[in-house]
């Protein structure tokens, strides 16, 4: 039976329905008011270098992308494999919730970026300059992961619970079939907000050289969040811009392609 | 024959405001009968229901049952994420049951619950009655020597419900099973039931027979009779 197409209306990014003309149409108005206002900024901050249009090819805007992306990612899967055993841990028993609940909370109530200068240090002494990065990343964002899957733990109701022992899915076969997909939908938050904040610390994570006594830029990590940091500080306006808006696309596209479905996918899984 | 046996059976859970949920519980349950338990909120009902299956164990006394027991829930319990036909299948597949004795059970448990044509539909497209059938069959494939069902109709209206008392008591007549129903309701009790057993407190206080043969109807001679017993004994109607 043949249907007509029709335009999806039903994607859902948190509770309202946001379609493709929409999203690039917000994403483009976004981006412009975006040039407009920090050309504005620049020319206020430091109007003599901001006249001056500095050149940034397509293939180091999509390096420093991949590169940042890439720190992402990974920081993301490492939080995501801690997590789920934390989260389970947490609730296992009444008791370990009444204790460790508190404690993680307090924990990740203090800010990640305050111990960054000094993962720098520790990560130099190794060489392993990306790892300083990587781990303030997975510092901050662990705990939206945690706290999160610690709410969906908690919402699973008490029938399911039992129809599991019931029916026989025990142990880890519990964990496979009932838990995790009982927790889905917190998962793909928390997830979701992960990336966010992940977005917000990279700017700073990349910019290795201010926390090295006597470092330059060449020991700072390549990608976009370097990059919007060095073009500033050198006025370089037009490279600013174009790692900004780099960013807010890509975000954008993340946003629509990524998280709305995943999102979407994710409301068969929530219990009525 | 005794298929379950509760004998003396208490139960408390610490820190709870009511100390015993079950006091010197009593109550025998024989092979291939309906067995209908009443009595009002809080006496302990769903309690028994969780010792019978395991769920609890009784904090003293003896529980007599076979292993194989299973339970249809008051709100279903279906898992969102499944369709009807994986849903009715998970028993199944958590014993690691091969996949064509699965299918043929699973499709025949389907049938006969009347949800062949909702195989691929999930839980939320459903009525709260198709919800329940989905859950009397998920307990039927495990082919339970006992089949327990907790208030499973009291959330669906009354014609729903007309419906499914017809269905179980078929099912019931194909399967010969054992079967323990808590209810709210007198009149389903009576309605289904060899014999209703009527809690309060924590303990079985009287056991009624109902000697009415089926399909019974609330209109015939002995079914108000007999309702109205029960509601004297549970303290529903003043004498």
């Amino acid at each position: 039976m043949a249907t007509a197409r029709r335009y999806h209306h039903h994607h859902y990014h948190f509770s309202y329905p946001l379609s493709f003309r929409h999203h690039f149409g917000s994403l483009a108005v976004v981006s412009a008011i975006l040039i407009l206002v920090m050309l504005q900024v620049f020319h206020l901050a430091e109007p003599a270098a901001s006249s001056s249009i500095h050149n940034i090819s397509i293939t180091t805007l999509v390096a420093a992308s991949l590169a940042t992306l890439y720190r992402l990612s990974i920081a993301y899967v490492i939080s995501l494999v801690i997590s789920v055993p934390l989260a389970l841990l947490i609730t296992s028993t009444p008791k370990t919730e009444k204790y460790l609940l508190p404690l993680f909370d307090i924990i990740q109530s203090v800010p990640a970026l305050a111990f960054f200068p000094l993962l720098v240090l520790l990560f130099i002494r190794f060489n392993f300059f990306e790892g300083a990065a990587i781990f303030i990343l997975v510092l901050d964002i662990v705990w939206n992961l945690v706290f999160s899957m610690v709410g969906g733990l908690k919402s699973i109701p008490n029938d399911i619970k039992a129809a599991s022992v019931i029916f026989g899915a025990k142990g880890f076969k519990k964990l496979w079939f009932v838990t995790l997909p009982s927790i889905l939908p917190y998962i793909i938050t928390g997830s979701f907000l992960a990336w966010g904040q992940g977005w917000n610390i990279i700017v700073v994570a990349e910019v290795l050289h201010n926390y090295i006594p006597g470092g330059n830029t060449s020991s700072d990590l390549f990608g976009l969040g370097s990059l919007l940091v060095n073009s500033t500080a050198s006025g370089q306006s037009s490279v600013f811009l174009a790692g900004l808006i780099t960013m807010v696309i890509i975000i954008g596209f993340l946003n629509f392609f990524v998280w709305q479905k995943l999102i979407h996918l994710t409301e068969r899984y929530k219990f009525d | 024959m005794i298929n379950v046996g509760l004998y003396h059976v208490y139960k408390n859970y610490p820190g709870a405001s009511k100390k015993w949920a079950l006091k010197d519980f009593n109550l025998e349950v024989f092979q291939g009968e309906f067995f209908c338990l009443v009595g009002p909120s809080g006496c302990g009902k769903s309690t028994v229901l969780k010792i019978i299956s395991d769920l609890e164990k009784p904090t003293s006394g003896v529980v007599n049952k076979p292993e194989n027991i299973s339970l249809v829930f008051q709100l279903g319990a279906l898992l969102p994420w499944l369709s009807v036909e994986e849903n009715i299948g998970f028993g199944l597949k958590m014993r690691n049951t091969p996949k064509k004795q699965m299918e043929q059970s699973v499709q025949g448990y389907m049938e006969m619950v009347g949800l062949s044509d909702f195989a691929k539909k999930y839980p939320r497209e459903l009525s709260g009655g198709q919800r329940q059938r989905v859950g009397i069959a998920r307990a039927l494939t495990m082919e339970p020597d006992v089949l327990l069902l907790d208030e499973p109709f009291s959330a669906l209206d009354p014609l729903t419900t007309e419906g499914l008392h017809e269905d179980l008591l078929s099912i019931w007549k194909q399967t010969s099973k054992t079967i323990i129903m808590v209810s709210h309701f007198i009149e389903e009790a009576v309605r289904l039931a060899d014999r209703v057993g009527v809690m309060s407190d924590g303990s079985m206080k009287e056991i009624f027979d109902v000697r009415l043969s089926r399909p019974r109807n609330i209109h015939e001679d002995g079914f108000l009779g007999l309702t109205e017993r029960i509601s004297k004994s549970l303290g529903l109607v003043n004498e």
